[in-house]
């Protein structure tokens, strides 16, 4: 995964911090527990987000106890237990990074290359345990995707939506895994969208990386007349920079309204890590990847910090 | 749909305004199919322009591309076809009607905060999703942000909307 969903912290309640900490922590427990202690180096925000959803979806809450770990063995931290929710999800990180290794194997050239031989034997160990454990379902639908999705980058389509329309489907799929009903049709919601999300900022910010080494980027085909027209660009134009947040904010929106209907009510730290990841953490990623931290939204973000105050107000 | 109404808000006309150079029997078909607002004939419009190569990729290919990627909400796409359109045609209003009101909707909705202020709802739009056929709604009749209604018509499950 890519680490784009975060959280901002300047804007977080101290509880809401060690609450998104607990998780954090847990998560990568859980992953020791259930995919082995290696896997643990595949932990990202973005999964820790998953997490939080699918604790938001289901209502099940973990017990939050004072633990040590590898990385801090001096002080206790807050941790979360492991419950079906954090196992699934260190399942799915499992898989995930199993197939973007795989992927890695057979696009990629050079240094990549060889980190992705030296850590497939790992993830692929990873991955068994998650198929003895029945998820060898999501395992193929996976990689089902996987290739699709591979097949559909070597046509390279002037489009960006395609391609996250299909990582968008796969988020969807791993989200909702488990899950019926109405919780079925919130969490494919969720996934699509913050798939789409992802996929799309991915590809704004390996722009000029890909262009330099002529890799596949969808925004290298969907914008190829203004490759042609100036073979020197390297990066985006800001007029389409602000096309890409137009966009990025309408996934956004979806997501929002899929949010609405989350029941976290009885939640209060819950619910304000969800809303400041989609309020403050998400946008602001977005303005970092494509204007810098600094860079011509930072007004934009301003009024957007204002409203979110407002918003939690009313809450 | 998704948000459709803010950024879809943008109807194709059968009969466009005349132009310099009259429309290929394709371009035709697919604002013919465009017009009628279904998700199937979006589909077919693709196809029919899909199949245009070399110099029948023009302007009015791009703009219909765009509504296409519009229907779809394939927003990153829709503005790029637009763009390439009122740029290969500067001088065809519908083309820059068609990009302009995606950014309008886009404005509106990101610095006014959508209809949100003295809301309950969020502030990036007042839409909520329908849990019957996934597509977004909105409750408030004064919203312009999000449409106001869903194609299933069941409503919404959720229970606190007008629906």
């Amino acid at each position: 995964m890519y680490g784009y969903v975060r959280i901002h912290a300047p804007e977080l309640k101290v509880r809401e911090h060690e609450y998104y900490r607990a998780v954090y922590c847990g998560l990568c427990r859980t992953m020791g527990k259930c995919t082995g202690q290696c896997s643990r180096m595949t932990l990202s925000y973005d999964i820790t987000y998953f997490a939080l959803v699918r604790m938001a979806l289901t209502g099940k809450h973990p017990v939050i106890k004072a633990r040590r770990c590898p990385v801090h063995l001096l002080h206790k931290r807050p941790m979360a237990e492991p419950t079906d929710d954090l196992a699934l999800c260190a399942y799915m990180s499992a898989i995930l990074a199993h197939h973007k290794v795989r992927d890695d194997l057979r696009d990629e050239q050079g240094m990549k290359r060889t980190v992705a031989t030296a850590v497939a034997p790992f993830v692929g160990s990873f991955r068994r345990r998650a198929i003895k454990k029945g998820y060898g379902e999501a395992d193929s639908a996976v990689a089902d995707a996987m290739h699709t999705l591979c097949e559909l980058e070597a046509a390279r389509p002037p489009s960006v939506d395609e391609p996250a329309d299909l990582f968008g489907e796969l988020m969807a799929l791993l989200l909702a895994e488990g899950l019926t009903g109405n919780r079925e049709k919130l969490a494919r919601k969720i996934g699509r969208h913050v798939g789409r999300w992802i996929y799309i900022l991915d590809a704004a910010d390996d722009f000029a990386e890909d262009v330099k080494s002529q890799r596949y980027n969808p925004l290298v085909c969907l914008y190829g007349d203004l490759l042609t027209a100036d073979p020197a660009m390297t990066e985006l134009p800001a007029a389409k920079r602000q096309e890409l947040r137009t966009a990025l904010l309408a996934e956004l929106v979806e997501l929002e309204c899929a949010f609405d209907l989350l029941d976290v009510a009885d939640h209060p730290d819950l619910s304000g890590l969800l809303s400041n990841i989609l309020y403050e953490g998400m946008p602001r990623e977005i303005d970092r990847v494509l204007f810098g931290e600094t860079g011509g939204c930072a007004h934009d973000s301003e009024n957007s910090t204002k409203r979110g105050h407002r918003r939690r107000k009313g809450h | 749909m998704t948000q459709t109404a803010c950024l879809q808000g943008f109807d194709v006309s059968v009969a466009p305004a005349p132009r310099a150079s009259s429309p290929t029997p394709a371009e035709r078909e697919a604002r013919r199919l465009l017009c009628l607002h279904t998700s199937e004939d979006t589909a077919r419009a693709e196809q029919v322009l899909s199949n245009v190569s070399g110099e029948g990729v023009r302007g009015e290919w791009y703009f219909l591309m765009g509504i296409c990627a519009l229907r779809r909400s394939h927003l990153a796409d829709a503005q790029a076809h637009l763009d390439r359109a009122r740029t290969i045609c500067p001088d065809e209003p519908e083309y820059h009607a068609a990009y302009e009101s995606i950014q309008l909707a886009a404005r509106r909705r990101n610095e006014d905060g959508g209809s949100s202020e003295g809301g309950s709802r969020g502030r990036f739009c007042d839409g909520v999703t329908c849990l019957d056929c996934g597509e977004v709604f909105c409750c408030d009749n004064g919203c312009d942000g999000c449409g106001d209604g869903c194609s299933c018509g069941d409503g919404c499950d959720c229970g606190d909307c007008c629906n």
